[in-house]
């Protein structure tokens, strides 16, 4: 397990990216959000019901994956992950 | 027609709405209605609309607007014969108008004199009206007539306010899916014819047998609603002789109770038509509200609140009654331990807030009553483990008492499921269902809708075909996304591997966001594209595919 030092320097390398991805995230969500509300306005839904339905399934399938991709991506797939970092391997 | 003159007359000072200062028309619309009052005391209205009076900084003519639409909405109800009473609220910004159905004497005078009764005359003439008995026409009826709503009358003695009262709308409209009737091909509907009928039961059940000879045994002065009770009472000698449960009042005694509650009965069901009866108040007498002038779609009170003549339209508690359930109802449940026997009394309960509250205190309280057993066999189960097992409470009989509470929840569910049958066919609410309500900003388009019998505005064709451009919307943003950022976690980690261990202070994600943003342009296209598609199609001929959706 990484002791004191080896977290200051994990910070160090990595918190950027992570501060980075997540305003590149909230910037996604928020232009999308934008146009998601824009659309399902435009499809002029009669009831609320349909309407939140409508708006909720395009908010929700692009929020989960626009939040978590990241994190399954830099767990599983990427090469700074968990696997290649010589920090974290050992 | 003492109310209709009297608003006749404002109805020709509106004509120069200029002339009257905000002090003077409020003056005139408070003083209005308030010799009503005297007698009835403010305790009993159902409704109160509230109503921005303070428009602070905002433009004389934005101001005389909202002033007039406030004046005619409360007109328009007047016009209704509901009776409105206007007052100003402590701080003077707001307006607080109470809404009550009028009372059986003053529906009378409105129905029965023709000529103009003075202001003054009014008290003195309602006192001096004889009391009709039987009441042939009331507010209720009137109404229900004028809705055309097959509308069940009882007279009860100490009616609500000397009205008979409503007790169930059996013809409700029966509300499906927009997109089923608009498919080409498909069968047009029927109406559902739901008179002579107990609600939710096709002609000719064992059930309505069963109820038509009781009703025909009873008298033909019986309603459905007193066939209910009828089959109610059936049920009811049936366990009695059956298993010895309940039972224990006779019919007789059961309906001059409910009748003597009659008081308090059907608050719910009142409110439901009085508001009902607003709503068409509006519906037939906002002509000169600017913003639904011609749009008969836009009269209703969302649209008011959104034009802020009306702040919100808030259903009232009715005193007598609530006092009425605090002694029986409240101060019983609490009492002492003879409340855990006490049932509820759920039919009160629906009459006072609506079947939705009253099935939820009816389950309780079935509940309660069915968890009795697995307590009782639970707690002798506990005591043999105890006993067997002091330190794991580890028993065989687990396993029993296992099996008996999944044979006891099967049981439970399946006759809990027959209670709220029962239930839901003596309140008439068997084959409802939950109506949705339209958004206030749905633009649409006025059509013949064959199940509400009436002109319904329903979908365009564009807004139909902006549809098609949902999931594709979101599956091309979602491949756009995934695409975007790959490539920014790419980025990162070959800018890791290039510089080593050391460095990587350079946040590298940064530098894929340019990239990274070109595949936002392409929702944005899919956006605006279907509108503009939809455009394209309906010039070139679709007006074809729509008279065909039109006409199927």
């Amino acid at each position: 397990m990484p002791d004191g030092n080896d977290t200051v320097e994990l910070v160090v390398r990595f918190g950027h990216t992570g501060l980075v991805s997540f305003a590149v995230q909230e910037i996604l969500a928020t232009s999308y959000n934008y146009l998601a509300e824009r659309m399902t306005e435009r499809e002029n839904w009669k009831t609320e019901a349909s309407h939140t339905g409508a708006l909720g399934l395009k908010l929700v399938a692009f929020q989960i994956f626009n939040y978590y991709v990241v994190l399954l991506f830099t767990a599983f797939y990427g090469e700074g992950g968990y696997r290649a970092s010589p920090i974290l391997r050992r | 027609m003492y109310i209709h003159t009297h608003t006749h007359t404002q109805e020709d000072e509106q004509t120069e709405p200029s002339a009257y200062g905000d002090e003077q028309r409020c003056d005139m619309l408070m003083s209005y209605g308030q010799e009503l009052d005297d007698q009835n005391g403010l305790n009993d209205y159902d409704f109160v609309l509230v109503m921005p009076w303070d428009f602070r900084n905002k433009p004389r003519s934005w101001v005389e607007k909202r002033r007039s639409s406030q004046q005619e909405v409360i007109q328009a109800l007047r016009k209704e014969h509901l009776v409105c009473r206007v007052l100003k609220s402590r701080d003077e910004d707001e307006l607080l108008v109470l809404v009550r159905a009028p009372t059986y004497e003053e529906f009378c005078l409105v129905q029965g004199k023709r000529d103009k009764p003075k202001a003054p005359d009014l008290s003195a003439a309602a006192k001096a009206l004889p009391v009709v008995s039987p009441p042939i026409m009331d507010w209720c009826s009137f109404w229900a007539d004028k809705l055309a709503i097959e509308y069940q009358v009882r007279e009860v003695q100490e009616g609500f306010r000397g009205c008979t009262l409503p007790f169930s709308f059996a013809k409700r409209v029966l509300f499906v899916r927009e997109g089923e009737f608009n498919a080409p091909n498909s069968i047009k509907p029927k109406r559902v014819e739901m008179s002579n009928r107990l609600p939710g039961q096709k002609k000719g059940s064992k059930e309505l047998i069963r109820v038509e000879n009781l009703m025909r045994r009873l008298g033909s002065n019986f309603t459905e609603w007193d066939g209910s009770i009828a089959a109610y009472r059936v049920e009811n000698n049936f366990l009695k002789t059956m298993y010895g449960l309940r039972g224990t009042k006779s019919f007789s005694d059961w309906k001059t109770e409910k009748v003597r509650q009659g008081q308090m009965q059907a608050t719910a069901k009142r409110q439901e038509l009085i508001r009902k009866v607003m709503d068409l108040a509006l519906k037939r007498r906002l002509r000169e509200t600017w913003f639904c002038r011609e749009n008969v779609l836009k009269r209703n009170w969302a649209e008011l609140a959104n034009h802020r003549v009306v702040s919100a339209v808030v259903p009232l508690h009715h005193p007598s009654s609530r006092k009425w359930l605090e002694e029986n109802w409240v101060k019983v449940g609490s009492a002492s331990l003879a409340s855990l026997t006490a049932a509820s009394p759920v039919h009160d309960l629906r009459a006072y807030f609506g079947e939705e509250v009253a099935f939820y205190y009816a389950f309780v309280e079935f509940y309660n009553t069915w968890l009795v057993g697995p307590a009782f066999c639970g707690s002798i189960i506990f005591v043999y483990q105890v006993a067997e097992a002091p330190d794991t409470l580890d028993s065989d009989a687990l396993i029993s008492y296992m099996i008996l509470i999944s044979v006891w929840a099967t049981l439970f569910l399946e006759m809990w499921s027959r209670q709220q049958n029962n239930l839901a066919q003596m309140w008439g609410v068997l084959h409802i269902g939950t109506e949705d309500s339209v958004r206030t900003e749905f633009v649409g388009e006025l059509r013949y809708n064959h199940w509400v019998g009436d002109l319904d505005s329903r979908e365009k064709l564009d807004s139909l075909w902006q549809r098609n451009f949902g999931i594709p919307f979101l599956i091309l943003s979602l491949g756009c996304l995934f695409v975007f950022q790959v490539m920014m976690a790419l980025n990162k980690s070959e800018f890791k591997n290039d510089q080593g261990g050391g460095g990587g202070f350079i946040p590298a994600g940064a530098i894929s966001i340019g990239e990274g943003s070109f595949p936002l342009f392409l929702p944005c296209m899919s956006c605006s594209c279907g509108d503009a598609l939809a455009r394209v199609l309906v010039a070139r001929g679709w007006q074809v595919a729509r008279n065909v959706m039109l006409h199927a």
